[in-house]
């Protein structure tokens, strides 16, 4: 059996259960046309660390570790800029809007703010979040609160 | 419309489908590069050590002592340069994404700080005892010439012109990564 077929069954079944948040965190990392570019580089990333992962913290938080991690130095390495907004600020009307207007907000944050509004979209609790970024709980819920008012003020507040 | 209920939304986006990894990454080949660059370093340098170990004795058995003399000056620097290089790799930390985002951060800036410091004084710890242990050679075989004189330019202007090139890739390449990593781990700090 070849190295990269090893561990191939708990990295399916990693990438079943994983799979959609991390095509959502590579949507902000790479441009539109090379996000499985930026997935392949997260999945092989997964693959290597796996036979490593010895359960000193959450799967979802080594998961997530590994795919900021190298969503970041991804975006190092292509020197992607931060993206300007292209709407006007105003009251979205439905959720499509709202869901769009997010988009646009979370790619004008910078990498690691983006990285951590991403973190509070995909329902993860503070602590696990702090865990993950490697900061304190209070740092994490002052950032939250301040990009989330920011977006509810520009966007969401007609 | 609430924050909550964006939340909730977002999770039932359509998203990409995931592929099975099917090649190394460029991250991963970086360092698998820079693995295999080492190794053929090292066998480089043990063939060449090797060479000028044998002119060492050769030389000296001939009673040409000044040649051998810059033979064994040769040898020191390829060990020296060896030993350099492999301590220089231990001290760039291979980041490991493993890691919490912030210390993920000060490991890749670590790393980029120790290759531009490397790469900007390649002449004073790689070219240098080098170049002076072989135009010492050359010069003691054939005498003080313009033939050696010429060599000994040659090999100079060689080795600034490899360290000029080295310091624009670092001012090119590495310093705006360095930039970019610094502005990160300066948010990431900043509140912390």
């Amino acid at each position: 059996m070849s190295p990269l077929t090893n561990d191939m069954t708990d990295l399916d079944q990693l990438l079943r259960d994983n799979g959609a948040r991390l095509a959502r965190i590579a949507r902000h990392y790479a441009r539109a046309g090379e996000q499985q570019d930026l997935l392949q580089e997260i999945t092989i990333a997964l693959w290597r660390g796996l036979a490593r992962f010895e359960g000193k913290s959450k799967l979802s938080t080594w998961v997530y570790r590994v795919a900021i991690n190298t969503a970041l130095q991804y975006v190092r390495r292509r020197q992607l800029p931060v993206e300007p907004l292209q709407h006007e600020p105003q009251g979205a009307t439905d959720m499509a809007d709202a869901m769009m207007l997010l988009d646009e907000f979370l790619n004008g944050l910078s990498p690691v703010d983006r990285a951590i509004l991403l973190l509070d979209l995909e329902g993860v609790e503070r602590p696990e979040a702090a865990e993950i970024m490697g900061l304190s709980e209070g740092a994490i819920a002052v950032r939250m609160t301040r990009m989330k008012a920011a977006f509810t003020e520009k966007y969401l507040e007609e | 419309m609430e924050w909550n209920e964006l939340r909730a939304q977002w999770k039932n986006r359509q998203t990409e489908t995931v592929p099975r990894p099917t090649r190394p990454g460029p991250a991963a080949r970086i360092w698998d590069t820079v693995r295999r660059r080492d190794r053929l370093e090292n066998a480089a340098a043990l063939m060449t050590g090797l060479v000028f170990a044998a002119c060492v004795i050769f030389f000296a058995l001939a009673g040409l002592w000044m040649t051998s003399a810059f033979a064994l000056l040769l040898v020191g620097s390829i060990a020296w340069i060896a030993l350099r290089l492999g301590r220089a790799r231990r001290q760039i930390p291979e980041p490991d994404p493993e890691q919490p985002v912030l210390l993920f951060m000060r490991a890749e800036r670590a790393a980029l700080e120790t290759q531009a410091r490397l790469m900007s004084s390649t002449f004073a710890w790689y070219w240098g005892p080098l170049a002076f242990g072989v135009i010492g050679f050359f010069a003691s075989l054939r005498g003080i010439d313009p033939v050696s004189f010429g060599y000994a330019l040659i090999v100079v202007f060689m080795g600034l012109g490899v360290e000029a090139l080295n310091r624009a890739a670092v001012r090119k390449q590495i310093q705006p990564a360095l930039e970019w990593v610094n502005e990160q781990i300066s948010q990431l700090e900043n509140e912390s």
